[in-house]
């Protein structure tokens, strides 16, 4: 745990590229973050170790390789196992929330999300994580 | 008697008063004279068998008194009898000699040679009869005899002829249909009334007819059993249709007696006209086949059980609704048909419809031909002491209702795509992130910002009340204060209303009242309660708050000044997408779902929620709740001379300890070393100790060995408390050294108490408190014998008692029954995880196999009839132990 560290570089992961482009604005233009996207949990993996993003919004339904499998790849991974990772989904009931917590998500995001509220949601999730 | 002479008569025709009148007796008159003028004698009579006279003929002028002992012995002996002097006889009876001297009398026979009386001859000087004059008097007799027995003959047919009128009287009236007939013709001889009626014909036309002619072509085995009279005399209820005088066909019963009529074999026939009684039989019968045939289709299995669950009768269904086949399920009882976990459901069942006299329906699973299928039992009580169970196979619709939920659920999910993207792009332009839009074009993106805030807000209430009503909602209950979170609420909703220039006032207050609840829920319904208001306020009003409570219940009451609800639209009001004017949807801003998510939630908490209204005034919409008491810590009060030993090497902490258990009721001293505790414990018994890990002449952990392995201190509950963090290693110990808890520094009063509290109870033997939720009282007096021995076993027979008992007392372990006649057994899991950390265990001991969901959320799950005693035993030891492992690795964390 690495307290105070400051959030800047996100990668997010999501197969719809509406979603990606709103995504986008929202965390570049409202949040002031740099933003790398991949639509598949298999790029993610490969973009991974170069971006080398503080954050991974990781959607759950992916085609291929769903969110959590690619968490658990992303932990299993020693080079990533530490980069902190927020699911975004619509897939938000009660057990499944506790699951992507288990799973070691810091926090989760539902869709439909408030594009104008996103970039503040996910700073007050780091700074939670941070103990802040 | 006397004899009488009667002056003026020529011939002195003598009479008596038995006698007087007749002209029959006429013939018996010149007898008895033609014998007393013949042979000479004075005085000739006929007496009947009663010794009356019949007739007499006298000649002298006299008043004697006639004696008749001699006709007496005349009859008795059935001999002519011939006394030449009386005075020279021996007497024959009583009386003085009679005053005549000769007698003589010839008995006179009927047919069957019974004396019908005597032809008697008397004189008064004594005299002999002759051979010639005997025979005359007794052709005289023969006469006589013969005249009586024909006057006999006369009068009987007199009285036949009466008879007969009579007979024939009653013949012709007789509501039977009577006739007689030669049997060799068939011809009509007579026949009655009822007899023409139901032919048709009259009396006339009839005698020209014969039977044959009269029955038709339907005749013939009439007939044929006619001609069998003959040799049976008889024969009944022979059944044939012949047609009447009026082509009508009749149906008629006909029983024939062979008769004679003038000596010609003939036959009387009654008969009985069924033509209605068959016609009213076929509506019955058609009306029965009909209703037969209705309730033939019917899907359903339909069992009358007695209250002894017994099948007393059934309608069979077509498919097979039971796990067994049986051929025929009379006589059976309900454990024969089902296994005894399910019969007891049935039978516990039908004993409440009896008792409560109301229908009652219950759900339940079986595998049926590999196949899992569901089945509803509706008992409604068709009797005294019986009920008609309907059973019906409901596994389409609980398949559907499955897929409807999922179907919901998916479609909800997949909506939520799309409208990411779409709320999103609005939101953003609205937001101004792409620059300022020019006003048009700014008020239209609104307008679809707004609605797809809507759509979301939809979605989310359709995901929300499917998840409440299938019970995949998980509840997070905790004791609230009612009244701070209604404040809470107002003060989230005071915004909203300033929107509609309404105010909020809290009328009534009910502090410290606390209710047991998901916080968010329960904010949920009062933020819905509190918008509603809000939106049919009429503007600068006020919505009025009150809370009201029992000591068992509390209740919040929401009160609007709008217009009321219509009355059409009150029974609809909790009905999913019910608003009174479908264009409040759009000018109100809800949903439609509001109401219906706030009633599921109240009453997965154990309430219920209503309003009342009146047009033009307002509503109050109110829902009440069970109110939460809480529980001291403590269990019960420690018994006199709980002493617990401290061992604790840090004089404060000792201090500190000891404080608070004393706090608690128990009686404490410290030890500062282990060799000053093991003096403490030989000069004291202890019913508990704490130990901390470091102790400075010896390791905690193996004074504890020490401890357990002698024999005088092996039984005291040991409970640790320490600064040390328990290690793996540690972990090993505390599983052979059986410690009652591991307490962590800083100290937890309350914890510190509860394991000391508990520890004590375990010495003094201590039975964990069971609570049973369970309906049959045969399941649970079992349960209860099985476990009294390592249990306190307390029942619950309805979900209601349950909670109640929840509240007020502190129990170890749950056994569930899912099935209990006021709802689920599992709606109760909230109530178990009262304080965090203090979860009570849950074995579920029910009928049928669980949801995976429902695996998760309980400790152990028994089915009723797979489960031995020993293994409900096993089971329930284990789950308390494994509750205090668990309670240990809590306070390590």
């Amino acid at each position: 745990m690495i307290a105070g560290k400051m959030l800047e570089k996100i990668l997010l992961v999501e197969d719809e590229v509406d979603i990606q482009i709103i995504v986008q604005i929202a965390l570049e233009r409202i949040g002031g973050f740099k933003l790398k996207v991949c639509s598949s949990g298999k790029e993610a993996l490969l973009a991974i170790p170069d971006y080398m993003p503080d954050l991974v919004l990781l959607d759950v339904m992916l085609p291929e390789m769903d969110g959590p499998t690619t968490l658990k790849q992303i932990r299993a991974n020693p080079l990533m196992a530490d980069i902190r990772v927020i699911f975004m989904t619509a897939k938000v009931q009660p057990q499944e929330i506790s699951q992507y917590i288990k799973l070691g998500a810091i926090g989760v995001i539902s869709k439909p999300f408030d594009p104008m509220m996103i970039a503040a949601n996910i700073k007050n999730i780091w700074r939670e994580c941070n103990g802040e | 008697m006397y004899i009488k002479n009667q002056p003026g008569q020529n011939g002195k025709h003598i009479d008596t008063s038995a006698s007087s009148n007749s002209n029959k007796d006429e013939l018996l008159y010149r007898i008895v004279r033609t014998a007393a003028e013949t042979l000479r004698m004075p005085f000739a009579f006929i007496t009947r068998a009663s010794l009356t006279l019949r007739a007499s003929y006298c000649n002298l002028e006299t008043e004697n008194p006639l004696d008749f002992s001699y006709c007496q012995q005349v009859i008795d002996s059935k001999k002519p009898l011939y006394i030449s002097d009386t005075h020279k006889a021996p007497a024959v009876s009583q009386n003085p000699p009679p005053l005549f001297r000769f007698y003589g009398g010839i008995p006179l026979f009927s047919h069957d040679y019974n004396v019908l009386g005597v032809l008697c001859l008397i004189d008064y000087k004594p005299r002999r009869l002759n051979n010639v004059q005997r025979q005359l008097l007794e052709d005289l007799a023969a006469w006589a005899e013969n005249e009586i027995n024909l006057l006999k003959i006369k009068k009987a047919s007199a009285m036949a002829r009466e008879s007969d009128t009579r007979f024939s009287k009653v013949f012709r009236a007789a509501p039977i249909p009577i006739a007689i007939n030669f049997l060799e013709s068939g011809e009509f001889i007579e026949a009655n009334d009822s007899f023409l009626k139901l032919t048709g014909y009259n009396r006339a036309e009839l005698l020209k007819y014969t039977i044959v002619k009269l029955l038709g072509n339907s005749s013939k085995e009439h007939i044929d059993q006619l001609k069998k009279l003959i040799l049976d005399g008889a024969f009944y209820n022979h059944e044939i249709t012949f047609k009447n005088k009026n082509g009508e066909l009749r149906e008629v019963v006909l029983s024939c007696e062979a008769i004679e009529i003038d000596g010609e074999p003939s036959f009387l026939t009654m008969g009985r006209d069924v033509t209605d009684d068959r016609l009213s039989r076929e509506a019955l019968r058609r009306s029965v086949a009909t209703n037969r045939a209705l309730f033939d289709v019917i899907p359903d299995l339909m069992l009358r059980i007695s209250q002894d669950g017994l099948i007393l009768n059934y309608k069979p269904s077509k498919e097979s609704l039971l796990p067994v086949a049986l051929e025929n399920l009379i006589g059976c009882t309900l454990f024969d048909i089902f296994e005894p976990g399910l019969a007891s459901v049935y039978l516990s069942n039908v004993r409440e419809a009896l008792n409560n006299r109301e229908t009652r329906v219950f759900e339940y699973q079986l595998v049926i031909d590999n196949s899992i299928r569901d089945f509803e039992a509706r008992i409604v009580v068709s009797g005294e002491n019986e009920t008609l169970a309907i059973l019906r196979d409901i596994t389409e619709r609980k398949t559907v209702e499955r897929m409807k939920n999922e179907f919901i659920s998916i479609v909800s999910h997949e909506l939520r795509t799309p409208l990411t993207s779409i709320r999103g792009s609005l939101g953003l332009l609205v937001g101004g992130v792409v620059g300022e839009l020019p006003d048009q074009a700014k008020m239209m993106l609104d307008i679809a910002h707004k609605n797809s805030e809507r759509l979301v807000r939809l979605i989310n209430d359709i995901l929300d009340i499917e998840k409440i009503e299938s019970g995949k909602s998980s509840f997070n209950m905790k004791s609230l204060e009612i009244q701070a979170l209604v404040e809470q609420a107002l003060e989230a909703n005071r915004g909203y209303g300033e929107l509609y220039n309404v105010s909020f006032k809290l009328t009534k207050k009910l502090p410290g009242v606390m209710v047991y609840a998901d916080q968010d829920r329960l904010m949920q319904v009062l933020a819905n309660l509190i918008s509603n208001a809000t939106k049919f306020s009429p503007k600068d009003s006020v919505v009025e708050i009150s809370l009201t409570g029992t000591q068992h219940s509390v209740r919040v009451d929401v009160t609007d000044h709008g217009n009321g609800i219509p009355k059409e639209f009150r029974n609809r009001i909790f009905q999913k997408f019910a608003q009174a004017d479908s264009s409040d949807t759009r000018s109100k801003g809800g949903t439609g779902l509001g109401l219906s998510i706030a009633k599921a939630i109240v009453e997965k908490l154990g309430g219920i929620i209503n309003f009342e209204t009146e047009e033009g005034k307002g509503t109050t919409f109110y829902f009440v709740i069970p109110v939460w008491h809480e529980i001291p810590v403590t269990k019960e009060n420690p018994q006199e001379n709980t002493a617990v030993l401290i061992c604790e090497d840090d004089a404060e902490i000792g201090l500190l300890l000891s404080m608070m258990l004393k706090q608690a009721g128990f009686e404490a001293d410290i030890a500062q070393t282990a060799l000053q505790a093991r003096q403490l414990l030989q000069l004291k018994p202890y019913s508990a100790i704490t130990l901390d890990v470091m102790l400075p002449d010896q390791d905690g952990l193996s004074l504890l060995r020490d401890l357990k392995s002698s024999e005088a201190t092996m039984n005291i509950p040991v409970v640790m408390v320490s600064a040390k963090t328990r290690s793996n290693q540690d972990l090993t110990q505390i599983a052979t050294l059986q410690i009652v808890d591991w307490i962590e520094k800083p100290i937890d009063q309350e914890r510190l108490i509860e394991a000391v509290q508990l520890a004590a109870n375990i010495f003094y033997g201590y039975k964990p408190n069971v609570l049973h939720v369970e309906d049959d009282a045969d399941v649970s007096s079992v349960v209860s014998a099985i476990l009294s021995n390592i249990a306190h076993i307390t029942i619950a027979a309805t979900l209601k008692q349950a909670r109640r008992l929840l509240r007020n007392q502190v129990f170890d372990l749950v056994i569930l029954d899912l099935d209990m006649p006021d709802g689920s057994g599992l709606s109760l899991l909230p109530y178990l995880n009262k304080a965090p950390g203090h979860k009570i265990p849950v074995v579920v001991f029910s009928v049928s196999d669980l949801e995976e969901a429902v695996v998760a959320k309980v400790d152990a799950i028994l089915i009723k009839s797979r489960t031995s005693n020993a293994a409900l035993i096993d089971t329930i030891k284990a789950i308390i132990r494994r509750t205090r492992f668990k309670r240990l690795e809590h306070s390590v964390k």
